[in-house]
C-alpha cells in the first residue's frame, strides 16, 4: 500500500512537471502564433492594397481604351491619379515637338484648375521626355529639376512623368507632395503605368481628330468641305427654326476661274482659290461657317444674321476678293467673284431651299454680270465687270 | 521524436499493464527526460527505444509485438484526433497511399520539426499494393501495427506480408493483398 502510494506522489510530481513544461510550450508556441498573425495581417493588408490598385489600373486602362475625347482622357486621367496616389498639386503637360506646356494643373485643397499657362525651359524638357522613367526629387535629390520647373519650395517631393507613346513623347505629368519622400517606389511605378496608357489614349485621341479632320476638311484650301458643311448646316437650320432666328446663306463663285487656270496655269489656279478662301474666312465670325462647296463655288452659312447683314457681309467679302493680287510668271492678275444671298424665311422652308435661292441669287449676279452681290428674287447691286482677268 | 508517442505509449502501458508497470519501466530507464512528457513537447528518440526495450524486459511480450501494439494503438488515436484524414475514405487501399503525400503534408503544418517517416505505395498487379516503409529509425513494427490497424478499422479484408529489402537496410516492404 505504501508503496503505491510512493508511486501515486511520483507520478503526480511528474504530472505536474509535464503541465508546467506543456504551459510553457503552449505559452511559447501561442507567442510565435501571435507574431505570426502580424504579419499574416500586414501581408493581407498589403496583398488587399495591392489587388485594389490592380483594379483601378484594370478600370483606368478600360476607361482609357473607351475614350477618343482629350478632355475627357484628361478628366479620367486626372481623376485616377487622385484617386491612387496621395498628393498635393499636379500638373499635366503636352508636348508640341518643342516645348512642354501646361495643359491643366490642380493645387492643393482646391476643386478647380490652375489654367495659366506655364512652359518649361527646354533644357529641361529634354532631360525629362529622353527619361524612360519618372524623375522624383525629395529634399536631397534633382531640387534643381523641381527648381526649374518652378515648384514652390514648400512642395518636398515632386515627381514628373514621361507620358510616350510607342517611343514619341506625348507629354509627361507632374505631381507634389509637402511631405518629404512622400512617393514610395510602387507609387512611382503605378503613376508610370497609368502614364503610359494615358499617352497611348491622347496618341489615340489626336490620330481621331487628325482622321476626322481629314474627313471634314478640304486639303486645297483649308476650309470645311461639301459634306462637313451640309451636316452642320442641318443642325444650324433647325437650331435656327427652333429659337426663330434669322439665317441667311451665301453662295460665292470666282468669276472666270477656268480663264485663271487655262492663263496662268493649274498652280495658280490653286493659289487663288487658297487666297480667296483665306480671304473670306478672315474677319468671320466664329460661328459662322465657311466650306468650299465644289469647284470654285464656296458657301457661308452666317447664322443670327438677317438678309441685310449677310449682304452687307457679301459686298465686303466682295471687295476683299477684288483687292487680291496674283503675281505669276505671266504678270500679275486679279480675279472677281459673284455672290447669291438668301435667309431663311418663315415655316415650310428647308436648309436645302435656303441654299437652292442663294444658287439661284449667285445665277442671277453671274446673268448680271459678274463681280457682284444678289439678294434671292431682289437685285442689290450690278457693278459692271472690274478686274477681269485678261 | 513527438510528445504525443511518449504520452501515447505510458497510457498503452498504463492500460495494457499496469500503473505499476509504468513506474518501475520509468525508474529502470534512467531517462534524460526523468519520463516527464507533454504532448506538445518533442524528446529524443533514443527514449521510445529504451522505454520499449525495458517494456520487453518486464514483461513477457517481445519488442516487436510491443511495437504492434503500439502502432495499433496510435492508428486509433489518429482516427480520433484527426478525423480530417479520414474524411471521405473508405478503404485502406484508398487511405495508405494518400498517407506520405496528403497525411505527412498536413502533419508537417501542424509540426513543423516532425521527423517523418517516407510511406511509398505501388500497384503492380490488380489487387495488390506494395507499400515501402523507408526510416532511419527501424520502425517497421510499429509501421505494420498502424497499417494493420487502418485495415481493421475500414473493415477491409486484406493480408500483410512483410519483406525486408535486399539492398538497403532501412528499407521495408508491406505486400497487401486482397485475402
Amino acid at each position: 500500500m505504501d508503496n503505491l502510494v510512493e508511486l501515486l506522489k511520483r507520478r503526480l510530481a511528474r504530472e505536474r512537471v509535464a503541465r508546467k513544461h506543456a504551459e510553457q510550450i503552449i505559452e511559447e508556441k501561442s507567442r510565435e502564433l501571435y507574431a505570426r498573425s502580424l504579419e499574416l495581417e500586414q501581408t493581407v493588408a498589403a496583398e488587399r492594397r495591392a489587388r485594389s490598385e490592380v483594379e483601378t489600373l484594370l478600370q483606368a486602362f478600360e476607361a482609357f481604351t473607351e475614350k477618343l475625347d482629350f478632355n475627357e482622357i484628361v478628366t479620367h486621367l486626372k481623376a485616377f491619379i487622385k484617386r491612387l496616389i496621395p498628393h498635393d498639386s499636379g500638373e499635366i503637360y503636352f508636348f508640341d515637338g518643342e516645348t512642354l506646356s501646361r495643359h491643366i494643373g490642380w493645387a492643393p485643397g482646391e476643386d478647380g484648375t490652375v489654367a495659366e499657362t506655364k512652359i518649361i525651359p527646354a533644357v529641361l524638357v529634354n532631360e525629362i521626355l529622353a527619361a524612360s522613367h519618372p524623375i522624383v526629387s525629395s529634399e536631397t535629390n534633382n531640387q534643381a529639376m523641381a527648381r526649374g520647373w518652378g515648384i514652390p519650395s514648400e512642395t518636398k517631393t515632386w515627381m514628373a512623368v514621361p507620358m510616350a507613346a510607342q517611343g514619341n513623347p506625348v507629354g509627361c505629368l507632374t505631381l507634389g507632395c509637402r511631405q518629404p519622400d512622400a512617393f514610395c517606389v510602387a507609387n512611382v511605378r503605378l503613376v508610370q503605368a497609368i502614364a503610359n496608357e494615358a499617352a497611348v489614349a491622347f496618341e489615340n485621341a489626336r490620330l481621331f481628330r487628325e482622321v476626322q479632320k481629314l474627313s471634314t476638311i478640304d486639303a486645297l484650301t483649308g476650309l470645311y468641305n461639301r459634306r462637313y458643311f451640309n451636316a452642320t448646316a442641318q443642325v444650324e437650320f433647325q437650331r435656327a427654326e427652333r429659337y426663330d432666328l434669322p439665317l441667311s446663306a451665301i453662295m460665292m463663285d470666282i468669276d472666270h476661274f477656268k480663264r485663271v487656270n487655262d492663263t496662268y496655269g493649274h498652280a495658280s489656279g490653286d493659289r487663288v482659290l487658297g487666297e480667296v478662301a483665306k480671304a473670306c474666312g478672315d474677319g468671320l465670325r466664329a460661328m459662322d461657317l465657311l466650306a468650299r462647296y465644289g469647284g470654285e463655288e464656296f458657301c457661308l452659312l452666317v447664322p443670327e444674321t438677317p438678309l441685310k447683314g449677310a449682304m452687307i457681309l457679301a459686298e465686303r467679302l466682295r471687295g476683299q476678293v477684288a483687292a487680291l493680287v496674283f503675281d505669276s510668271d505671266k504678270g500679275s492678275f486679279t480675279v472677281t467673284a459673284s455672290f447669291g444671298v438668301s435667309e431663311r424665311l418663315g415655316v415650310q422652308d428647308s436648309m436645302g431651299n435656303l441654299l437652292k435661292r442663294s444658287d439661284r441669287a449667285l445665277y442671277e449676279a453671274k446673268d448680271g454680270g459678274r463681280n457682284c452681290v444678289v439678294a434671292c428674287a431682289q437685285r442689290v447691286h450690278n457693278l459692271s465687270i472690274v478686274d477681269r482677268p485678261s | 521524436m513527438k510528445g504525443m508517442v511518449f504520452t501515447e505509449f505510458l497510457e498503452l502501458v498504463d492500460e495494457k499493464f499496469s500503473f505499476e508497470i509504468t513506474e518501475r519501466l520509468i525508474e529502470m530507464s534512467q531517462l534524460p527526460s526523468d519520463g516527464i512528457y507533454t504532448a506538445v513537447g518533442t524528446y529524443d528518440y533514443q527514449e521510445i527505444v529504451t522505454l520499449v526495450s525495458n517494456l520487453s524486459t518486464l514483461t513477457d511480450a517481445t519488442v516487436s509485438d510491443l511495437l504492434k501494439a503500439f502502432g495499433r494503438h496510435l492508428f486509433q488515436r489518429f482516427v480520433l484526433s484527426f478525423p480530417l484524414f479520414f474524411e471521405g475514405m473508405c478503404s485502406s487501399m484508398e487511405f495508405l497511399p494518400r498517407v506520405q503525400d496528403y497525411v505527412h503534408s498536413e502533419v508537417r503544418k501542424l509540426y513543423p520539426d516532425a521527423e517523418l517517416p517516407n510511406f511509398s505505395c505501388s500497384k503492380p498487379e490488380g489487387g495488390t499494393m506494395i507499400m515501402t516503409y523507408r526510416s532511419s529509425r527501424n520502425l517497421a513494427d510499429l509501421a505494420e501495427g498502424l497499417i494493420l490497424a487502418c485495415i481493421d478499422h475500414f473493415g477491409d479484408s486484406l493480408s500483410v506480408e512483410r519483406e525486408k529489402s535486399p539492398d538497403d537496410a532501412s528499407e521495408t516492404r508491406f505486400i497487401i493483398r486482397q485475402k
